[in-house]
């Protein structure tokens, strides 16, 4: 558990750090991250899991939201 | 049989599908396409006459306007071969009974002992709604189900993202509910209880008369997800997550027994008098389990190619800690062509009650289970992804080869068991044939 | 404490409020003065970007219809890699002018702060609406800020 709390206040002062904006960038400069192979495909990643849980015992614990071009 | 692991994941795996998987966001697109279908054709092969799996999931995506879009998934699976049952090998033949109306079955001297009785069909599915709320926010909210011949799964999940520093920042945060219910055949068998011979040559119809525990059990999952993607630069981007799980209600598996064993020759024991079997124990797992995940994945975008790592660490209060690490690279050949390596690095250690074995004599634990997915294993993964792109769509072939050792618990290898692979390593071979197009 | 930490995070984010669309009254950008008495619609856009290629024939379909009563219709590209625009403009050309700001200049000046913007400039020379994104439901309102506009006097 230790563990954990230690993940966990790393990921609140890096998320501190990074939404102080530390590097914006412009709307127009999105190109490369609308690229396709910039988001996680959906479908391999739910069978990736699906496979992986019934394999191990951990599961899941990612999300992507957000990236990609920004558009309207 | 479960085709998917009833450790409170099965809940994840339909959420996560939901959860994070999806992004709300539209999609880049050249004309004005309204459909998206992405379809794959799966191939999952065990070695040493284990587990095979195959299975058909589509993804139906409608793009109703910029802000408004409707998923629907559906997963069609088939089961087939045999699975540890959580005994070990020994030097004499070892029969174990089948689950009520399944055969009886013989596993031979020094073999692993394989549960045959494992064929299964599962049909899962989910729909999605997503939305725009204001110019900088997106819900999610769905509901999945999936049924299988003992195992009935219901849920709902929802999802917000909120974007910030002129869509620089998404913040998101989600959760799931889900109702398990488990009916296996034969009824639930009380934990810690022995192994009996079946009553009446075996053609139970599994309405749960017998062994106790009642018809149907039944789990609920809570899931709770929230996280941050940041662009970085124009080339990258970080993503970190922290997601919490909570299941309680009947945890364990029904399928899954303990060899009971003298503690000096490591050979089985009679079971209770009369039956014919030796002395094995249903496992018992605790009735809650709460998981915590940290996630962290850093992506990069070169010229022409891109890239992806990423780290997962995993706690829960069963004792189990892991660590995942996976790294793809995206070789993008041609306009039309690409090729993605993959590896993935695993680590887990056991959970408290994981006990390869029991001994004769000893006092009985309060949870036991020699499932080894619960064991201390480390597993590694590599393949690749090729994809081909035409006027219509995207072809892709994935092949990847999973290779997973696992340790048996300490000092389970007295006596005769000293001779034998206690938890023998696992290989698989997962071949993936997709085809996605928009119209 | 866990719920604790993930509630004050979560307030926190919240006081990092969008700050939403400042166009600047008159743009300093000369290409602006080449079209004394003329409407402009200004749009910044890209070859990745997908509501952006959307917009296209719409504003072919504007620039034909008001081109006569003083539309002026200048698209903007953005892309940083010249040669994905040229790709794209090569398949489907505009029958609109198009213009290159791969700097970002112009775009800067204008207060671009989603991809696709577009600002529609008056007679006179000052921006009098801006639009963030392109959504087909707006069509028929933006078509009537055009109107509006050109019914002006130079």
């Amino acid at each position: 558990m230790i563990l954990i709390r230690i993940g966990l206040l790393i990921l609140i002062v890096l998320a501190g750090f990074v939404l102080a904006g530390c590097a914006t960038v412009e709307p127009w400069q999105r190109d490369l991250h609308a690229r396709e192979d910039m988001r996680p495909n959906a479908q391999d990643m739910a069978i990736d899991d699906h496979i992986y849980f019934s394999k191990e015992a951990s599961s899941g614990g990612r999300g992507f939201a957000g990236g990609g071009c920004g558009c309207n | 049989m479960q085709l998917k692991k009833p450790i409170g994941a099965t809940l994840a795996s339909a959420t996560c599908g939901l959860l994070g998987a999806l992004p709300a966001a539209p999609v880049a697109a050249q004309e004005a396409p309204n459909w998206e279908v992405d379809s794959s054709f799966l191939y999952y092969g065990e070695d040493a006459g284990r587990v095979m799996d195959g299975s058909l999931t589509t993804s139906i995506r409608r793009v109703l306007d910029e802000d408004r879009s409707f998923t629907l998934n559906l997963t069609l699976d088939a089961l087939t071969g045999a699975t540890p049952n959580g005994a070990v090998p020994a030097n004499s033949v070892q029969t174990f009974t089948g689950p009520s109306g399944a055969q009886d079955y013989r596993i031979a001297a020094g073999d692993p002992p394989l549960d045959p009785n494992f064929h299964d069909a599962r049909v899962a599915a989910a729909a999605s709604w997503q939305q725009a709320l204001g110019n900088s926010m997106r819900w999610t909210a769905g509901f999945s189900g999936s049924d299988e011949m003992d195992y009935l799964h219901l849920g709902v999940d929802g999802r917000l993202e909120r974007d910030f520093n002129r869509r620089n920042t998404t913040v998101f945060i989600g959760g799931a509910y889900g109702r398990d219910e488990v009916s296996p055949i034969g009824g639930a068998p009380i934990g810690l209880s022995p192994m009996l011979p079946s009553v009446g040559g075996g053609e139970g119809e599994g309405e749960g008369d017998e062994g106790g525990g009642g018809a149907g059990e039944t789990k609920n999952v809570i899931d709770g997800l929230v996280g941050v993607t940041q662009i970085l630069s124009r080339r990258a981007l970080v993503e970190l997550a922290f997601s919490y799980g909570k299941s309680n209600g009947y945890l364990t598996d029904p399928y899954k027994i303990l060899s009971v064993v003298d503690p000096v020759t490591g050979r089985p024991v009679p079971g209770p008098v009369g039956s014919g079997l030796n002395l094995y124990l249903h496992e018992l797992r605790p009735d809650t389990r709460t998981k915590q995940s940290v996630f962290a994945e850093f992506r990069y975008a070169l010229d022409r190619d891109s890239f992806a790592v990423s780290f997962r660490l995993m706690d829960d209060d069963w004792g189990v800690t892991s660590q995942t690490a996976e790294a793809r690279y995206r070789w993008n050949i041609s306009a039309d062509n690409y090729l993605e390596p993959h590896i993935r690095y695993y680590k887990q250690s056991a959970a408290d009650f994981y006990r390869t074995v029991l001994f004769a004599g000893a006092p009985l634990p309060q949870f036991a289970s020699a499932d080894y997915r619960l064991a201390d294993n480390e597993t590694y993964t590599a393949g690749f992804k090729f994809g081909h792109r035409t006027e219509r769509g995207e072809y892709s072939v994935r092949l990847e080869y999973y290779h997973q050792t696992a340790k048996p618990s300490p000092g389970s290898a007295v006596g005769d068991l000293a001779a034998f692979d206690l938890v023998p390593p696992l290989n698989a071979v997962i071949a993936q044939f997709g085809y996605k197009f928009k119209f | 404490m866990r719920p604790t930490i993930l509630t004050a995070l979560l307030l926190s984010l919240s006081l990092f409020a969008d700050s939403g669309t400042a166009a600047p009254a008159t743009p300093d950008w000369p290409l602006l003065k080449s079209y004394p008495g003329k409407v402009v619609l200004v749009d910044f856009w890209a070859s990745w970007c997908g509501p952006c290629l959307r917009s296209f024939p719409w504003m072919n379909d504007l620039q034909q219809h008001y081109g006569g009563e003083g539309l002026v219709i200048v698209a903007v590209n953005m892309d940083q890699d010249r040669t994905l625009a040229d790709a794209f403009l090569s398949k489907l050309p505009p029958k609109f002018r198009v213009e290159f700001d791969a700097p970002g200049d112009i775009a800067r000046q204008f207060g671009v702060q989603v991809m696709p913007s577009s600002f529609l400039v008056d007679r006179h020379g000052r921006v009098r609406v801006a639009h963030a994104g392109f959504r087909d439901a707006q069509r028929a309102e933006r078509e009537q800020q055009i109107v509006q506009l050109l019914k002006e006097p130079p």
